[in-house]
């Protein structure tokens, strides 16, 4: 069976979310159900498994069969994981899924009680878990979606083995507090803090193996699962790091409880209590202390004092109760647990920046101690339900309570960094985002600890103590972001040209991707100052065409790639150690400072680089992001195994695209198009067809409508439906045409038959046969009553002839008027004709695109099957250069796009002068005097 | 010809209603011809169509009217090409030569057709509506009219771009005057050719006759109040009265709201001269600059800058600040909208002659740029008013165009 993968795992939830929001519940009530479910099915599995194994291993020793099971399998003592009862057994409640006897919530919430009964840990995780929860009266979840539940959640098993890295469980668990944080709004910033800003703090804090790192305010955990994740990814164990949190809420505490548990976190120390008035983490009754110390506070919300523990905490001041000013408490807090030698991070709001009153003292001493390393300014709307932008302080703490502080690095001390990070984010529909670009720039200027113009300024304690500044901490005071006023040159705005100093002034830029101004601007003869559009540029749009083929610019983009490909033949080896090395982090800080240097310098091709430091890191970063999971796959299963991966990705892909939820296009994956081009041509054309030819009979069917239609009426109307009711319609009148020939034909039939019977009694006494008067003569018979008989019946002859005659005239008349009926039914299937033709063909099109979609799966593995070991290694790797490249081009492009656009702006503003336009005006104005004057108004 | 200037649209052109293609049929970059939906992808005069569909249903030629027919009614552009039309839409197919003419004649009778609008969710017209749409039409004098008409739409749209480009000059010019200065002759100082006329300052180089000071030494500023609210008495008096949410415009020549004598006696609000920069501190409008034209009173939010002596020029401070605003809102504290103090504003370094003259001929050459700005502005009013007289005079035929009229063009 296929391992799973995170996406798909994903998704496997979300439908079952999906059943839930049918139930009528939101976000916040059903993701209870959904991660109680995920619960019983998770650790069901794994103690199966477990089972197995300690039945086998019994086996194995002579026990039998049954003692095993009995004796060993059912003895919590033999497991290393939690112990299941067997009423809360996956396979049990599966069996009671047809038992009609028993109410199905209380049998699942039978199963959590029972489980939590036998395993101590797990007390209060899932207290608030109840299937059999009433309101007003009525079930919340109803029993029939109980069933459904457990059916959907049947269908994966999620032992170990069955992933695809073994992380997965946990990382699907947090794709789904981020989901339900998502939407519930507002709410869902209490304890979601978004991914992309743990990252950025966790790798400022840097931990290592063996700390001790410290949440007071850690909602679902994110921030402590991501450091764990950091020291694992830089190849250290984390299974001897201390995690500890707080949270002032049941629902997060149980979310933050169970994350750890999926995590695979042994022995995190999650506590619940208001951090501020009783913080729970104590050592010896002393608080404890901590070598990182990060959190995401609640924003701007009031605390109290009565009963405080520990209010020496709060030696640099108290903030008011009231007055939504309780951010610098929790700092304060942060502080108190910090070790000397340690580091904190935590997001503010901007407020705790300038604010007057006790937090301007606070913030006073906090910087006469030196306890600010940094103030990093975020970008707004981040954060679920915060629209306000916020900023992270790192701090560390100064027990001498005097500048300079000594736990900073010494070429930090006295000083803070200012970074405005807050205009460099992805905007998202409702959100904005922290690509890895934009948190590796900001990473990599904490680390580095100097001036990035307009971006990051080391500012000095005494520059923020002076009479102008007084302590405020406002970022743009000390670091102004916002772009320069547009320059407008006087005279280039009267007289024309373009100014050589705005050109200049974007040296930099046309430099480094080797456009030569020259190619856009032709210097003049006496004038120095100013250029002159160059005749390669008649209009606007030959801007564009004229960057983008530059020959220079061509070079540029082909050194570029030469640089790229010696670099990655210098440095793709280190991808192949890592299943030995397992160092991620290790070969990702490797591969961004080898990379950056190789582009910068450019030896390979004694090129100009036309990217900076950060833009060629952010290309990195976002790539290493983006293959992070292929990467753990490699760790785990090799090369192989990350074939493997893509290919049960595309199959998953595949197999349900009705699904919802974002997913890759199957066809799309690079694996395919790198292997499978032929076979995707052909699809594509099959494809293509069926568009054509649905196109073609939609518009068939939508065509030559009655232009009297309303709206209503024009949505439903059906072309070849309308033409086959005619053709019906044609035939119904032609039937009741017919209808009424019916007595006619029978009238004729009998007629016809009289006529013949008559015939016969006129030719049989005409003739000369026995019966004929001739005969009857001859014989000297009495013909009398003979000629008689023979004047009736040729009377008799002569009507039916008559009618014989009228009738069939009649008749050939009801023909003749079912004609026209007929000529339309004919016309209209020669009309309906080509439509028939379309249909066929789309059933044929259709036909070909399902084998070949059908097939496509089992092409794309036999494909892969039959590549070896090195093939694959090969394989791999060219995907992954294919994507640094393609990142790597995306930013050379958008550079291109950039110069582009300069010149364009340049042309906008210049190329038409203001006499230009008041000639033209002018010209324009004369002509409406001449006709004004023609119209006798003058 | 028809009688009474007036003909249907039915009578004069082939009106086409749009239909939809289906939606499998239309892409962003596939086959087929380009594919409008409705209005939302007009531009001023053409379409700028962003599908494509390869199933058409309806299609425009090039050249024809496209008519808005439901949510909005009303809307008129010009297709370039062939073009699918959906739904929303209608082509009208007047003559060739009739096109330029029938443009002006549609737009003329736009009300008209709005009029007769109708639906619940979405206001649309029929086909019917359209057929019967009475046009202005005057037969061989169509193209005279067209030709009058396009003439004062191009006159409109090349007065805008002169005052769009007044307006970079002033940006450019404002920029050198505020940071090179007028020499004796009148002439801006030139740092290139001649350094030694310039010093080094915290705002960078300035003229050796130029010093920066903090506003606060050469101007007093303070701010007005807002009357009670619960007391009617205090509004709708002779007393104009100045909201930051105004000090949006350059110029304040007229305030919504007035106080009574009362309403200004009750508050802080004070009477600032007129002549005097107003910068609003908070508020959506913080950090904006407006001369105040008239004499007038301000809520808490505007502060009024006075020169403290006649060595100071109002009118060259509004610009100085104007033109520095931006460096004090940086320092402003709250990230999304700044808020400004007294303090700030008083603290905030400002680069002045030191010679009241040659402040007053800076001002003289920015207000020069401005007058003929809005001179251009006031012209291009005249030009909108005069094209929509002249669209009720021509296309109602109470002036009737030459024929000689084409021959003086």
């Amino acid at each position: 069976m296929a391992r799973l993968s995170l996406a798909k795992l994903e998704r496997h939830l979300l439908s079952a979310a999906d059943r839930l929001r049918q139930e009528g519940l939101d976000a916040s009530t059903y993701k209870d159900y959904i991660f109680g479910m995920l619960f019983l099915k998770r650790f069901s599995d794994v103690f199966e498994a477990e089972r197995e194994k300690i039945i086998n291993e019994k086996v194995a020793t002579g026990v039998v069969q049954e003692k095993a099971k009995t004796k060993y399998g059912e003895d919590p003592n033999f497991y290393n994981c939690f112990f299941v009862p067997e009423c809360a057994r996956w396979s049990f409640l599966q069996d009671r899924l047809g038992d009609g006897t028993q109410i199905f919530g209380a049998v699942l919430d039978k199963a959590l009680a029972s489980l939590r009964e036998a395993n101590r840990q797990l007390e209060h995780v899932l207290d608030r878990v109840f299937f059999m929860e009433m309101e007003s009266g009525k079930r919340l979840v109803s029993d029939e979606c109980c069933k459904d539940l457990t059916r959907i959640f049947s269908r994966y098993r999620l032992r170990n083995e069955d992933f695809q890295f073994s992380d997965l469980l946990g990382s699907a668990y947090e794709y789904m507090i981020n989901n339900f944080a998502e939407s519930a709004g507002k709410k869902g910033g209490d304890f979601y803090t978004p991914r992309d800003v743990i990252r950025l703090m966790v790798r400022i804090l840097k931990p290592e193996v063996g700390m001790s790192i410290y949440d007071p305010t850690c909602g679902s955990g994110g921030m402590l699962i991501v450091a764990r994740e950091y020291i694992e990814q830089s190849g250290g164990d984390p299974t001897n790091l201390r995690l500890c949190g707080q949270v002032n809420d049941p629902s997060a505490w149980s979310i933050c409880t169970l994350n750890m548990l999926l995590h695979g976190v042994r022995g995190a120390d999650i506590q619940y209590a208001d951090t501020l008035l009783h913080p729970q983490h104590k050592d010896g009754g002393e608080l404890e202390r901590f070598d990182r110390v990060i959190a995401n506070p609640p924003f701007s919300q009031n605390y109290t004092k009565k009963d405080m523990e520990f209010t020496e905490r709060f030696r640099w001041g108290w903030c008011p109760t009231s007055g939504k000013k309780g951010d610098l408490m929790f700092a304060q807090h942060m502080l108190a647990v910090c070790k000397p030698g340690g580091m904190i991070a935590t997001v503010m709001p901007h407020g705790v920046l300038f604010r007057g009153g006790e937090e301007e003292k606070i913030r006073r001493k906090f910087l006469e101690q030196d306890l600010i390393e940094a103030v990093i300014g975020l970008p707004q709307n981040l954060f679920y339900g915060a629209g306000i932008p916020a900023c992270i302080l790192i701090m560390r703490p100064n027990l001498t309570g005097q500048a300079p502080n000594a736990n900073k690095p010494a070429d930090r001390q006295g000083k803070v960094l200012f970074i405005n990070a807050d205009a460099e984010f992805h905007a998202g529909r409702a959100q904005n985002y922290l690509r890895p670009e934009h948190v590796e720039k900001v990473v990599s200027t904490f680390d580095r600890y100097q001036d990035i113009p307009g971006y990051a300024r080391v500012v000095p304690l005494s520059e923020i103590s002076s009479e102008t500044n007084k302590f405020n901490l406002n970022i743009r005071r000390y670091v102004d972001n916002s772009p320069p006023p547009e320059p407008h040159d006087v005279r280039a705005h009267l007289l024309g040209g373009v100014p050589v100093s705005e050109v200049t002034d974007k040296r930099s830029l046309f430099d480094s991707l080797g456009f030569n101004p020259a190619h856009a601007f032709a210097a003049r003869k006496q004038d120095g100052k100013y250029y002159d559009f160059a005749p390669a540029l008649p209009d606007r749009a030959a801007i564009r065409p004229l960057v983008e083929s530059d020959p220079g610019v061509q070079a540029c983009f082909a050194n570029v790639r030469k640089d790229l490909a010696a670099w990655w033949t210098e440095h793709s080896p280190r991808l192949a150690d890592l299943p030995k090395s397992r160092a991620l982090n290790r070969v990702r800080a490797e591969f961004l400072e080898t990379f950056v240097a190789a582009l910068l310098q450019m030896k390979a091709s004694g090129g100009t680089p036309p990217l900076d430091r950060f833009k060629l890191a952010g290309v990195i970063a976002t790539w290493w992001t983006d293959t992070l999971p292929d990467f753990k796959t490699l760790i785990e299963n090799g090369f192989p195994g990350v074939i493997d991966g893509w290919v049960d990705a595309i199959a998953d892909a595949v197999e349900d695209d009705e699904a919802a939820g974002p997913l890759l296009d199957p066809f799309a994956h690079k694996l395919v198009r790198r292997t499978m081009t032929d076979y995707l041509d052909r699809i594509a054309t099959a494809k293509a067809d069926v568009a054509r030819l649905k196109g073609e009979k939609e518009a068939f069917e939508q065509s030559n409508a009655p232009d009297d239609l309303d709206e209503e009426e024009m949505e439903k109307w059906d072309y070849p439906k309308d033409l086959e009711s005619q053709i019906k319609e044609a035939k119904d009148a032609i039937k009741e045409k017919l209808q009424a020939a019916k007595p006619l034909a029978q009238k004729l039939k009998s007629l016809g038959k009289n006529a013949k019977t008559a015939d016969k009694v006129v030719a049989a006494l005409s003739g000369d046969g026995t019966k004929s008067i001739a005969r009857a003569r001859k014989k000297g018979l009495p013909t009398a009553k003979l000629e008689e008989a023979l004047r009736e019946n040729q009377t008799v002859v002569k009507f039916c002839q008559t009618e014989i005659e009228q009738l069939t005239v009649q008749l050939d008349a009801i023909q003749i008027a079912c004609e026209p009926d007929r000529e339309r039914i004919n016309a209209i299937e020669e009309e309906l004709r080509p439509y028939e033709a379309i249909k066929e063909k789309l059933g044929e099109a259709r036909g070909r695109f399902r084998t070949l979609t059908d097939d496509f799966v089992n092409e794309l593995k036999s494909r892969c099957v039959a590549m070896n070991a090195d093939q694959k290694r090969g394989l791999v790797l060219e995907l992954f250069a294919q994507d640094v490249q393609a990142g790597l081009d995306a930013a050379a492009d958008e550079k291109r796009q950039e110069l582009a656009r300069y010149i364009e702006r340049l042309w906008d503003k210049y190329r038409v002068t203001l006499g230009d336009l008041r000639i033209g005006r002018h010209t324009a104005e004369e002509q409406v005097k001449v006709f004004i004057k023609t119209l006798g108004y003058t | 010809m028809s009688e009474n200037g007036k003909a249907r649209v039915v009578e004069k052109a082939k009106v086409l209603m749009g239909q939809s293609p289906p939606s499998s049929a239309c892409s962003e970059n596939g086959d087929g011809l380009p594919f409008i939906q409705g209005n939302a992808e007009f531009g001023k005069r053409n379409p700028f169509p962003r599908l494509r569909c390869f199933a058409p249903t309806r299609i425009a030629e090039a050249c024809d009217l496209l008519l808005s027919v439901r949510a909005p009614v009303g809307e008129l552009n010009q297709a370039l090409e062939r073009i699918v039309i959906g739904r929303g839409l209608s082509a009208l197919r007047f003559e060739p030569v009739e096109q330029g003419f029938a443009w002006h004649a549609i737009k003329y009778a736009v009300p008209a057709l709005t009029r007769v609008a109708q639906g619940s969710t979405f206001v649309a017209v029929s086909r019917e509506d359209v057929e019967r749409l009475q046009i202005p039409w005057h037969g061989e004098a169509n193209l005279r009219i067209a030709a009058v008409l396009d003439m004062v739409d191009e006159a409109i749209s090349k007065t805008e771009a002169v005052i769009a480009k007044l307006r970079q000059v002033r940006a450019g010019l404002l920029h050198d005057l505020l940071t090179r200065g007028l020499d004796k002759n009148g002439q801006l100082r030139d740092p290139i050719a001649h350094p030694e006329q310039f010093q080094d300052s915290p705002l960078g180089q300035i003229p050796k006759e130029w010093e920066v000071v903090p506003l606060k030494v050469k101007c007093e500023t303070y701010s007005g109040g807002t009357p009670s609210r619960s007391s009617l008495e205090f509004f709708g008096g002779a007393i104009p009265w100045v909201k930051s949410g105004e000090v949006n415009q350059e110029t304040i020549t007229e305030t919504e709201e007035s106080l009574t004598n009362e309403g200004l006696a009750s508050s802080n609000a004070k009477w600032i001269s007129e002549g005097t920069p107003l910068i609003a501190m908070y508020g959506a409008t913080a950090g904006q600059v407006s001369w105040l034209a008239i004499r007038a009173t301000a809520n808490q939010a505007v502060l009024a800058i006075v020169p403290r002596s006649a060595e100071t020029v109002a009118r060259f401070i509004f610009w100085a600040v104007r033109y520095s605003a931006q460096r004090v809102v940086v320092l402003a504290t709250g990230s999304g909208q700044p808020n400004l103090s007294k303090g700030m504003i008083g603290a905030m370094l400002l680069a002045l002659p030191t010679d009241a003259a040659e402040q007053y001929a800076i001002t003289e050459r920015i207000d020069g740029v401005i007058a003929s700005e809005r001179s251009e502005n006031s012209y291009l009013g005249k030009l909108v008013h005069l094209k929509s007289g002249l669209m009720t005079d021509l296309l109602t035929g109470r002036v009737r165009v030459p024929e000689n009229l084409g021959t003086t063009s």
